[in-house]
Parts: structure tokens; sequence; C-alpha cells
């Protein structure tokens, strides 16, 4: 498994290499070899990843992939021990406030500035920022019935991260940064906020950066999608591309018994119980189907982002 | 809490025995570090409780220094071990597993004979002591620490200023109610005589707040000053978990008035430096003048008590005890207490990954990594100098109203000064990536806590003989290797690719 989570990251980094590429100074968001290790582990594992203005990237992976580890390292919150990351071309660990003033970023379980009211606290961090909305902050307050005097330590968990996204999109920032924005959210809540973001990237062209492992509301809002395994990052690609490029194969035993070595794009591979092997393929952009895929006795199957996600990360 | 259960198919349950049983339930509820730490503890004071018995055999004085090495002994599981049976206890009935829960009050029972009732008759055939102050002792030794454990929050804050409060209060009915009579007696307080009362009152209160929390555990108030400390401390350790510590929860509990931080009214881009306060949060966060008044008020207090104090009867021994205690007390704990307190702040915000470095780090306002670690520097260094100052003003105030000589004052000066050094390393280290504590800041803190003892002692106690040579070779000591700490702290923060990387 280990040779083919590096064979895949490999190809990844060669695709990335090959693609067309934006000057770095446009770019919201960067990295470039990555790494970073807790304790003999690998969070981050050669890392690169290149943010195009205006996408919605979707960051997926299993708990404990790296993806947190990965946007705090984009963001310059902790310091990668090889490899670099840029903001709009700087350095991420050297970010300067006019940067700051376009970027917000939510965490993962928001937990600053607890023993503020609510109204307090965005009143204070809206001071910060030159182009922050206070209307948008009072009537998104009231529509998601938001108290503005109660203490944030005082609200739940899902209220305590609608706070935070509404503090993360009052100052309009150009890029938005959300680390699983959704776990703490009811259904209506996910929905409303995917509608902003939506919203955000389809009127303002905002760039956004989100990870989450629910891969429906990834479906629902990104344009992009870029798994992480083990640290890695595997597959990186717009997500229509990617759900017509891939595909799996149903080999059995007898074509099974002739394959020598991996088959051009494949990301992953198991033994059938009667027999054979399934065998997940994801072709480049522009590329044709191996041969294998057609085959006699093959059988093909376009496996749904969820399934691909299984298969990958399994 | 430690998952490991015991068996709990029927037919293994029916023949494990109740010393399995509590075996099992003691396993369970403390990892094994606690374990082994309280064992080790306990069988060092158990082997000095043997050793004293065994050198002084027979001998009244032995027998109570051996009595009082075993209380110490029996104090130490009791207060770090064995309450957390009553998490368990309280999990157990949360959990719908009254088997599990109906096994505890039998597994303390076991707990008190062999912590207890075994060590008392021992106590009593090896040293030769007196059966009813051995039991007692010991009894008030294992239910002091289960009993704390239970108290609320609130409790230890009440607590703390009692002794202040109750010295306020017997002064004022001596001073302004003319109550002479009223005196407090310390001598007659701590009478051995009293020990059996001592522990019968402990071990009924013990039993009642078990009963209590045991039973009404899904009452349990939403208020962290009301709840109690045992069941806060859902992690692995009873004293001291990050439950306990999160501020947090303890600020949002807490009434307006007496917020500590919440004043954001002039900070902003402007003022990177007040911002800055108000994002570490307190101790270091700008105060309300309400809370500087309240902050003020405790400290006017304190200081008319000891002006009562001196004024009612300078000669009296009980007054200079007062008067040497509260020196020694403020200087020693109040400072240890203080430098904790600025530097675990800093350390919780290091640790926590969603929490206001984040904000520091993405803010815009705060300029280049350089202009943010100068403001970042001011914004902690500024409350720490203003306390530093102001406990100094009242230190020395204190020093002079009890005719401590200028030598005297000095040294106390010297004090404070070893404590800020203290206080800054404490406050550089997790700004500089590194944790507050470690083993060789716990031995510079007790060193420095040796010194400032010593410092009061040698202040306030000059016909105990000069302690000069002492004092100038142990400031020195703890001051070189504050230095030196600070140095390399110093270089690691600047080193940094910007002040608020994680």
């Amino acid at each position: 498994m280990n040779a083919l989570i590096e064979r895949m990251a490999a190809q990844q980094m060669a695709m990335d290499q090959a693609r067309p590429h934006t000057d770095i100074d446009t770019l919201p968001l960067a990295a470039s070899r990555l790494e970073l290790r807790y304790e003999g582990h690998a969070a981050l594992d050669r890392v690169s990843l290149r943010l195009e203005p205006g996408t919605v990237l979707g960051l997926i992976g299993r708990n404990g992939a790296g993806k947190t580890t990965l946007i705090r390292a984009l963001l310059g919150l902790v310091e990668p021990d090889a490899g670099s990351a840029t903001v709009w071309g700087r350095p991420a660990l050297q970010m300067g406030d006019a940067a700051k003033a376009r970027l917000a970023y939510v965490p993962q379980q928001p937990e600053a500035l607890a023993w503020l009211k609510v109204g307090d606290m965005l009143d204070f961090v809206g001071r910060f920022y030159p182009n922050w909305d206070a209307a948008f902050v009072d009537d998104t307050l009231d529509r998601w019935e938001l108290p503005r005097d109660r203490m944030l330590a005082k609200l739940s968990p899902g209220e305590r991260q609608r706070v935070a996204i509404v503090r993360a999109l009052a100052p309009r920032p150009e890029l938005l940064v959300l680390d699983e924005p959704a776990a703490s959210l009811d259904p209506v809540a996910r929905r409303e906020l995917l509608r902003e973001i939506a919203l955000r990237a389809g009127e303002s062209g905002t760039t956004v950066l989100f990870s989450t492992h629910i891969v429906s509301d990834l479906e629902r809002v990104a344009s992009h999608v870029a798994f992480m395994h083990q640290g890695r990052l595997l597959l990186h690609g717009e997500l229509d591309g990617l759900k017509e490029r891939n595909l799996r194969l149903h080999v059995p035993a007898s074509a099974a018994d002739q394959l020598v070595g991996p088959v051009p794009g494949e990301v992953a591979r198991r033994p059938h119980l009667y027999g054979g092997h399934s065998i997940v393929i994801v072709r480049e952009e522009g590329a044709a189907w191996p041969a294998l895929a057609s085959a006699p006795g093959v059988q093909r199957e376009v496996l749904s982002l969820e399934d691909l996600f299984v298969e990958v990360a399994g | 809490m430690n998952t490991a259960m015991p068996r709990t198919a029927p037919a293994a349950a029916a023949r494990e025995t109740t010393v399995q049983r509590a075996r099992a339930l003691l396993l369970a509820c403390v990892p094994r570090r606690t374990r082994v730490l309280c064992v080790a503890a306990t069988v060092l004071l158990l082997g000095i409780a043997i050793a004293l018995a065994m050198l002084a055999p027979r001998s009244e004085r032995g027998a109570i220094a051996a009595v009082a090495f075993a209380a110490f002994a029996v104090a130490v599981p009791w207060g770090f071990w064995f309450p957390r049976l009553l998490l368990l206890q309280v999990e157990a009935h949360a959990s719908r597993l009254p088997a599990l829960a109906a096994s505890i009050p039998a597994a303390l029972a076991l707990l008190l004979l062999a912590t207890v009732v075994l060590p008392a008759a021992a106590l009593v055939v090896l040293a030769g002591a007196e059966p009813v102050f051995a039991l007692s002792a010991l009894m008030a030794a294992a239910t002091a620490g289960p009993l704390m454990a239970m108290l609320p929050g609130w409790c230890y804050l009440a607590l703390c200023f009692a002794p202040l409060l109750c010295a306020a209060l017997l002064l004022l009915a001596q001073r302004l109610l003319g109550l002479e009579a009223l005196r407090l007696d310390l001598a007659a307080v701590f009478d051995l005589q009293r020990l059996p009362a001592l522990a019968a009152v402990l071990a009924l209160l013990a039993a009642w707040r078990w009963r209590a929390i045991a039973r009404g555990a899904g009452l349990l108030p939403d208020s962290p000053w009301r709840r109690p400390v045992v069941l806060q401390a859902h992690g692995t350790q009873l004293w001291g978990g990050s439950g306990l510590l999160d501020a947090n929860q303890w600020q949002a509990a807490m009434p307006d008035w007496l917020w500590p931080a919440g004043q954001t009214g002039r900070a902003g881009r402007t003022r990177p430096v007040e911002a800055m306060r108000v994002l570490l949060g307190t101790p270091f966060a700008p105060l309300r003048r309400g809370q500087i008044l309240l902050q003020f008020g405790f400290a006017a207090i304190a200081l008319l008590v000891f002006v009562a104090a001196l004024t009612a009867d300078p000669t009296s021994e009980q007054v200079r005890n007062l008067i040497n205690g509260g020196l020694g007390g403020g200087l020693a704990g109040g400072g240890i207490t203080l430098v904790g307190m600025y530097g675990w702040r800093l350390d919780v915000l290091r640790r926590r990954a969603a929490g206001e470095m984040v904000e520091l780090a993405l803010l815009p306002g705060f300029g280049d990594p350089a202009q943010a670690r100068r403001s970042l520097w001011r914004a902690v260094a500024r409350p720490l100098v203003q306390t530093g100052l102001f406990g100094a003003a009242i230190l020395i105030a204190l020093g002079v109203v009890a005719g401590v000589d200028a030598a005297g004052l000095a040294w106390l000066l010297v004090a404070v000064i070893g404590l800020g050094l203290l206080a800054a390393l404490a406050c550089l280290r997790p700004l500089a990536g590194q944790p507050m504590l470690s083993i060789w800041m716990a031995g510079l803190a007790l060193a420095t806590l040796v010194m400032l003892m010593s410092t009061t002692a040698v202040v306030t106690r000059p016909e105990w003989g000069s302690g000069s040579a002492w004092l100038v070779g142990g400031w020195s000591l703890v001051c070189a290797a504050c230095g030196i700490g600070l140095a390399q702290s110093w270089r690691r923060f600047r080193a940094r690719p910007h002040p608020f990387v994680q």
C-alpha cells in the first residue's frame, strides 16, 4: 500500500508540474514540498499544492490524514521542517498586514476570546479590518439567531462555529480558509454555510479552501478536490474531471494472473474474495484509458466521489 | 479515564472476590504513571515511619513522629488516587452500570481497612503509639484528601481568603467593638487531643459529600465554581488536569462585575500593545475601573489588617507571628502563584491550536514580525512590571509597618527582583516555543521559593542571627540561573519566523 501511495503522490506531483501555472504572486496559496514531523510521525510528507484564484478547493481525507496541519502550515501558523508555503507570493511565515487583511480563517473548534461577549468580540476584531462589513454582521447575527450579548464561552459548539464564520466573512476576504467548518453544525446551518461559500465564490470571486470528510458537502460547492492520506497529497484536480476520469475495473482471476506491474493510473488494488482483483484507476487529463479497461472479461464501473475516497483512503 | 474495567460476564463476576474487584477498580480509575508515583511516595513515607518506629522504640516523640509520617503516607493515595473512585461511581451511574457503582463502597471499606486500621494497629504494636491517636491521625489523613476533591471550586477561593478575612474580623472586633476577650488561641486549635474529634468530623463530612455527589450526579450545576473538583477532572489527573485549568469555563460562570478581562474599549489597530493584551487575556488584559478598584480594595484590606494588628499590640508574639506569616506567605506563596499565573496563561496559549495565537498571527495591524515581537513583549512585560511594582510597594509598606530595618528592606527588594526574573523566564519560555514547566524550571522555582522563605525569615527574625552570606549566595545563584535561562529563551524567541508560530 505504501508503495502505491508513494507512486500516486509522485504522479500527482508530476501532473501539478506539467500543468500551466499562474504566476506565484497571484496565487492565493501555494506549498512546495512541505514536510512536518510530530514525534517521529510524518504529519506532512512532501506536500505540494497550488490554489488558483477563484477556485473552491475541498480538501478531503480521513481523520489524522494531515488536513489541519496542512492548512496551518499554508497559513504560517506552524513552521514546517522543510519546504515552503506562500500567500500571494510571500512566505506564509512572513505574511504582512496587507495579506492578512485579505484572508480569513475558521479553525475546526474556535476557542479564541471566549471571555468576550459575541458583540464585543466582533466589534473588537472589526477594528483591524479596512473592509469590515458591520451591516453583514448585524444581519447575519439576526438571521442565524446568535445573541450579541452572550459570552462566547457560554455558546454551544455549533453557535460558536457560526460566530467564527460570521467573523471570517465580515472582512469580505479574498481568500477564505475553513477547517472542517461543518463539523459542529446542524443540517440547516450547514446548508446556509455552503450557500454562503458558493455565493462568495460565485459573486465575489473569493478563493476558498475548506477541509472536510463529508463528501456531499464537497460535491455541493467545490470546484476542485484534493485527497490527503497519511500526510501525502494523492489526487488533486477539478471535481468534475475527477469524476469522469476514474474507473473501477473488476479483473477476473485469469486476466489478473497475466498482469505485470501496476496498471497506468492505478490508485488502489484489492483482491476479490472469489478470485481476481478490483483495480481503481484515475487517468490523466486527455489520456486514453489503459488497454486493460477494454480487455475481455474486465468489468468497468465509474465510482462516485465517496467511493473513490474510500478506495484511496480505505 | 483508564478503560481497564473488571470482567463483566456474570459468571466471572460471581467468582470475583471483593479484593479482586477493588483491585480492578483501583487500576481503572487512574493511569499507571499516577499509580506508580503514588505507590513510590507512600512507600518512601512509610519507610521513614517504620525507621522512626525502630530507631526510637516506645518513646513518645518517636511514636508521634512515626504516626505523622504514616499519616502523610496514607494521605498520598487518598489525595491523588482513591477519590477518582467517586468519578468512576458517577460515570457508572451515568452509563447504567449498577453493579459497578455498587461495588465501590465495598472497595472503599476495604481500602480504609488496609490503609487506616491495619497501619494504625502496626503503629501501636511497633512504635507504641497511643491507639486512638494513631487511628484518628490516619483517619484524618485518609478523609482530608477526598473531602478536598469533593469541594466545589468556590470553596478553594474562600479558603484562600479565609485567614485574611478571619484576622480582619477578629481585629475589627477587638479594636472597634472592644471585644478584647475575643482571642484566638492557636495552641488550643492545634492541640493533638482534639484529633479524634477532627477525624470524626472529616469522616462524616467526606461520607456525606460522597453520598450526596454519587446520588445527585445527574443534577450537577453548570458552573464549575459550584461543581465538585473531582467531577471536573475527566482527564488523566485529579489535580491540575486540562479540564480543571480551562480558564474559559471558569470565567464564563463569573458574574459580570468580576470578569477579569473584557476591556476592549481603546484596543485596536492604532494601539497594538493594548490589543495584544486583550488577546492574551487574563492576567494580561487591561482591567476595567471597577476591577482595578476591586484589586486595590483587597490590597487595602490586607494592609489595614496589618496596621490594625500592629497598633493593637506591637509587642504581642501573636501579632508578630501574623505579620511574619503575612510577609512570608505574601512574598513566597503569593509571588510564586503570580509567576505561575502569568506563565501558565502563555503556556495555555502556546498549546491551544485554535485559540488566541491564531488571532494574533492572522489579525492585520501588528506590523512585520519584528514589530509584532516588540509589541508582544511589551504587552507581556507591562502588566508584569505593574504588578511587580505594586507588590513591591505593598511589601515595603508592610516591612516599614513591621519595623524592618533598612538592610531588611533591601533584602526584600532583592527578593522581588529575583521573583521578577523568574516571572520573566516563565513568560518568555512559552513565547519562545518552550513549555513553561520543565524539570529545570521546577528546580528553579523550588530554589526561588526556598530563597523567598529564607529572606523573610532573616528579615523578620533578626534574633535568629544574620543570614546575609546565605542570602547573597542563594540569590546570586537564582539570579544567574534565571539570567542564563532568559538569554537562551530570548535567542529562541528572536529566531522564530514570527512570534505567534506554534
